[in-house]
């Protein structure tokens, strides 16, 4: 179980840069950069969780996805490794017991997501709401418990993701909201390696 | 949100027996109260009313660490509380009424194993609710003032400060299980909250929690 919730959460790290569409125009896309604002919402939570951060993607298969609050954390996909490290009274703590294999066997799956080719990942069924809504649903009954469905809503441009929606049941849901999108700009190396 | 860490907070929290060595058996009360009133100030440490708190928790033991969010909400009459890795995912859920069992909402591997709820919201209702059971107040051989409640084998010392926070020494069977420090605590809609509660438990392999607020808000009203 939780090595599909591993698989899951990476993959919908990777979401915000499935959204080109396939094609030529798909391959052309070559980074994306975005800030997030993350509400999570819970049968107990008066008010929703806020978490926000920023996230930055070269193809093919390099990531940073950082929160900068409440907790500060950076996870960096790179290079075929993916390490994660928390800040703790003012410094960086390598997140070493992590499990992280789970993560780099979805990078295999990144090239799909980047073609826009949801329905290439067996771990999801996919359909279209609408032009700009894909509704992801979880084909393992495993994972099912955990994720009852995904609700990305596709921006007006090319790669741009406007958010994402998490339905873990009917009361508990996540959505992540991305602003400020910046499609093929070129990105520092550096920005994937961690502090 | 990773699998190894995940697995340890569950198996520390999990903890229910085979104490580590005892540090001490609860201190002698050396000296009575001034007073004859109860428990203050050490019931007004706690704070009343309807509340909901955000902490980062880093837990650490011989076996690995980790980080994960955590949420309680209290009422007069219930605790909430809710486990999320730092990426939004629901781990635990669960309430409580009372000193009653939990009643767990929602739990994914290996939250779900038998004893971890109740673990859990003992420890929450250490951290956040008044100790049940008799009452005494006095001073301790240093000077330093000490509320004990006692309920069956189960001693409760709170050790106020002069900086507004206190600790927390929980003992069973004349034997030391657990220690919460409050620090950095500032007035929040006149309650004083702790910024940081490290709570250090005796339990198998012992572990620790550090947990930093990130949001203490006084709830209206009602239940």
């Amino acid at each position: 179980m939780i090595r599909a919730l591993l698989t899951l959460l990476l993959c919908l790290s990777l979401l915000p840069f499935a959204t080109a569409g396939p094609g030529a125009e798909a391959a052309a896309l070559r980074s994306v950069q975005a800030g997030f604002v993350q509400q999570k919402h819970l049968q107990i939570l008066t008010r929703p969780l806020v978490s926000r951060g920023t996230f930055a993607f070269q193809a093919p298969q390099s990531l940073r996805w950082e929160y900068l609050e409440p907790l500060h954390s950076i996870l960096i996909m790179h290079d075929g490794r993916v390490e994660k490290a928390v800040e703790r009274d003012g410094r960086f703590e390598r997140d070493t017991g992590s499990g992280l294999d789970a993560m780099q066997v979805i990078l295999r799956d990144l090239g799909s997501w980047l073609d826009g080719r949801f329905a290439d990942n067996p771990m999801f069924s996919v359909s279209r709401r609408d032009a700009r809504t894909i509704i992801l649903a979880p084909r393992d009954p495993g994972l099912e418990t955990v994720i009852s469905s995904i609700k990305l809503r596709l921006g007006r441009e090319p790669g741009v993701m406007e958010s994402v929606t998490i339905f873990e049941g009917p009361d508990a849901w996540t959505r992540l909201t991305f602003t400020g999108t910046v499609v093929n700009r070129d990105i520092p190396a550096d920005i994937f390696r961690l502090p | 949100m990773t699998a190894r860490p995940v697995f340890w907070l569950a198996a520390v929290l999990l903890a229910t027996s085979c104490a580590m060595p005892p540090r001490a058996v609860p201190p002698e009360i050396t000296a009575a109260a001034d007073s004859a009133a109860p428990t203050p100030p050490c019931a007004a440490l706690f704070p009343a009313g309807r509340w909901q708190f955000v902490h980062t928790i880093a837990f650490r033991t011989d076996q690995g660490e980790g980080t994960a969010l955590g949420v309680v909400v209290l009422s007069q009459t219930e605790i909430r509380c809710a486990l999320m890795t730092v990426e939004g995912l629901t781990l635990f859920e669960a309430r409580a009424a009372g000193e009653a069992a939990p009643e767990v909402i929602r739990a994914i591997p290996p939250f779900d194993r038998p004893g971890f709820a109740t673990g859990l919201m003992r420890d929450i209702r250490l951290i956040f609710r008044p100790p049940p059971g008799k009452a005494e107040t006095g001073r301790l051989a240093d000077g330093g003032p000490i509320c004990r409640f006692t309920e069956a084998d189960t001693v409760t010392d709170i050790l106020p400060r002069q900086d507004g926070c206190w600790s927390i020494h929980a003992y069973t069977d004349r034997t030391w299980s657990r220690t919460i420090q409050a620090r950095a605590c500032r007035p929040i809609a006149s309650a004083a909250i702790p910024g940081r509660l490290e709570l250090t438990a005796g339990e198998p392999d012992g572990y620790s929690l550090t947990m930093q607020l990130v949001s203490a808000e006084r709830l209206p009203a009602g239940d």
